[in-house]
C-alpha cells in the first residue's frame, strides 16, 4: 500500500566507472568510464555495514567493471565474514586472465550474473570495441562453469538479428539460462538518447519470430524481463511466457524492494538515472535509521510516486496491471504511452 | 529531480496498490530482483 514503511531488500553496488568495454547502447555512457571514479574500499565498507543494519542480505555489484575495481578481492573477504550474500554482474573478460582468476576463485562473489554482449569476434568488436573475443569467451565459461550461472543480455538495434546466436553462444559458453534484458533509454547532455534501442513494436515481433529457435537453443532455459507494456504482445503469447516461467516484470524501482548506490556513496531509484539523486552517504545520512528517514520522507516519496504513476489512463482498468506496471516509465521519457499502450 | 519528472509524459493519478510483477522463480522465497543470476535449479 502506497504508505508503508518503504525499507528494502537488496541493493545495488556500482563499485567504479571503469569498464574495459565500451558498449555502444550502454547506458552509463554519459559517465565517461572515468577510472577516477569508484568506491574506496572503506566507503564500500561502511555502506555493507549500513546495509546490514536495515536488513539488507544480498547485495549486487555493478560497475564499469566490477573485477576492475581493485579492492574486490578484500571485499569479498569482509563481505563473506558479516555473511552477506554479493552478487558480481561482469562482462567476465577479466576471468580470462589466468592470474586474476586464480586469485579471484579463491574469494569469489557468492554468485555471479554474465552480461553477455556478443557471439563471435567480429560482433563483440563492432558493437563493444574490444578484440579479445577468445579471452572473453575463456573468463564466459570460467564463470560459468564456477558458478553454474546463467547469462544475460541487453537486447538491442545492434543484435536486432542476432539474438538466436547469442543464445547458442550462451549455452555452448556453458551459460544454465539466457536473461533477456531489452536496452533503455540513455541520457546524453541534457537530452535522452534511443539511438540503440529498438520500437516496441519492433522487439515484440522480433522475439515473436525468434520464440522457437531461442527455446530450442536453450532448452527453454530463457526469461524476458520486459521493459515494454504487456499489451504490446499478444496476450496468448503473454501467457504463454507466464505460463514456462519465462517471464519477468516490474523493477525493483516499481516495487520500492531495492536501492542503488553510485560510486561516490550517492543513492539512485535505478542505476540508469545516475543523473538524478536521492542523497549522499555522509551527507545525507550517516547510518541505517537516517537512510530509511531519506527513503521514506516526503520528497523522496513524491519521486517515486511520480515514476510509479499509471503511465495511461488505459493501465486503470486493465487486469494485467498488478504484473505489467505499463512497463519501464523511462521508457516515457521518449515515448508517449497513449500511442505504444494498447491494452488488451 | 524536478527536469526528470516533467520530461515524464505519464498521467500523474497514482494507483492504490501498486503492482508486485510476475518473478520466474519456483522457490518463492527468492526476492532479489536483479540481472538473473541464473541459479536454475531454483528457478526452473
Amino acid at each position: 500500500m502506497r504508505n508503508d514503511l518503504v525499507i528494502p531488500k537488496a541493493a545495488w553496488l556500482t563499485l567504479n566507472r571503469a569498464c574495459n568495454f565500451r558498449c555502444k547502447w550502454c547506458y552509463a555512457q554519459e559517465t565517461d568510464y572515468n577510472s577516477d571514479e569508484q568506491l574506496s574500499l572503506d566507503q564500500a565498507q561502511d555502506i555493507v555495514e549500513l546495509l546490514i543494519s536495515i536488513g539488507v542480505k544480498s547485495i549486487l555489484l555493478l560497475g564499469g567493471e566490477p573485477t576492475l575495481w581493485p579492492w574486490l578481492i578484500e571485499f569479498n573477504c569482509f563481505c563473506n565474514e558479516k555473511g552477506i550474500e554479493t552478487v558480481i554482474v561482469t562482462n567476465a573478460m577479466r576471468f580470462g586472465n589466468n592470474r586474476y582468476w586464480e586469485e579471484y576463485k579463491n574469494h569469489p562473489n557468492t554468485d555471479c550474473g554474465v552480461s553477455l554482449k556478443s557471439y563471435s569476434a567480429e560482433s563483440l568488436k563492432r558493437d563493444t570495441g574490444v578484440t579479445s573475443f577468445g579471452l572473453v569467451t575463456k573468463g564466459i565459461k570460467r564463470a560459468t562453469d564456477f558458478f553454474k550461472s546463467g547469462a544475460s543480455v541487453t537486447y538491442n538495434k545492434l543484435c536486432e538479428n542476432s539474438l538466436v546466436d547469442i543464445a547458442r553462444y550462451a549455452m555452448d559458453c556453458g551459460a544454465k539460462s539466457l536473461n533477456v534484458n531489452f536496452c533503455s533509454p540513455t541520457f546524453k547532455g541534457n537530452g535522452v538518447d534511443i539511438e540503440y534501442m529498438l520500437p516496441p513494436h519492433v522487439i515484440a515481433s522480433n522475439v515473436i519470430r525468434d520464440y522457437e529457435d531461442l527455446c530450442r537453443a536453450t532448452d527453454g532455459h530463457i526469461v524476458f524481463s520486459m521493459r515494454t507494456p504487456l499489451c504490446n504482445w499478444p496476450e496468448d503469447f503473454v501467457k504463454e511466457l507466464e505460463l514456462k516461467n519465462q517471464l519477468m516484470t516490474v523493477c525493483q524501482l516499481q516495487k520500492r524492494s531495492g536501492i542503488v548506490f553510485d560510486c561516490d556513496g550517492s543513492i539512485m531509484m535505478c542505476n540508469g538515472l545516475f543523473n538524478y539523486l536521492l542523497g549522499k552517504y555522509r551527507k545525507d545520512f550517516s547510518n541505517g535509521e537516517e537512510l530509511l528517514t531519506l527513503l521514506n520522507n516526503e520528497q523522496t516519496s513524491s519521486y517515486y510516486d511520480a515514476l510509479r504513476s499509471y503511465p495511461s489512463e488505459k493501465c486503470k482498468s486493465c487486469k494485467w496491471y498488478g504484473k505489467c506496471a505499463g512497463g519501464c516509465p523511462l521508457m516515457w521519457l521518449v515515448y508517449n504511452p497513449e500511442e505504444v499502450i494498447k491494452g488488451f | 529531480m524536478q527536469r526528470l519528472i516533467e520530461m515524464l509524459k505519464m498521467t500523474s493519478e497514482k494507483p492504490d496498490v501498486y503492482p508486485e510483477g510476475i518473478r520466474p522463480y519456483r522457490n518463492q522465497s527468492a526476492t532479489i530482483d536483479c540481472a538473473c543470476s541464473g541459479k536454475c535449479d531454483d528457478c526452473w
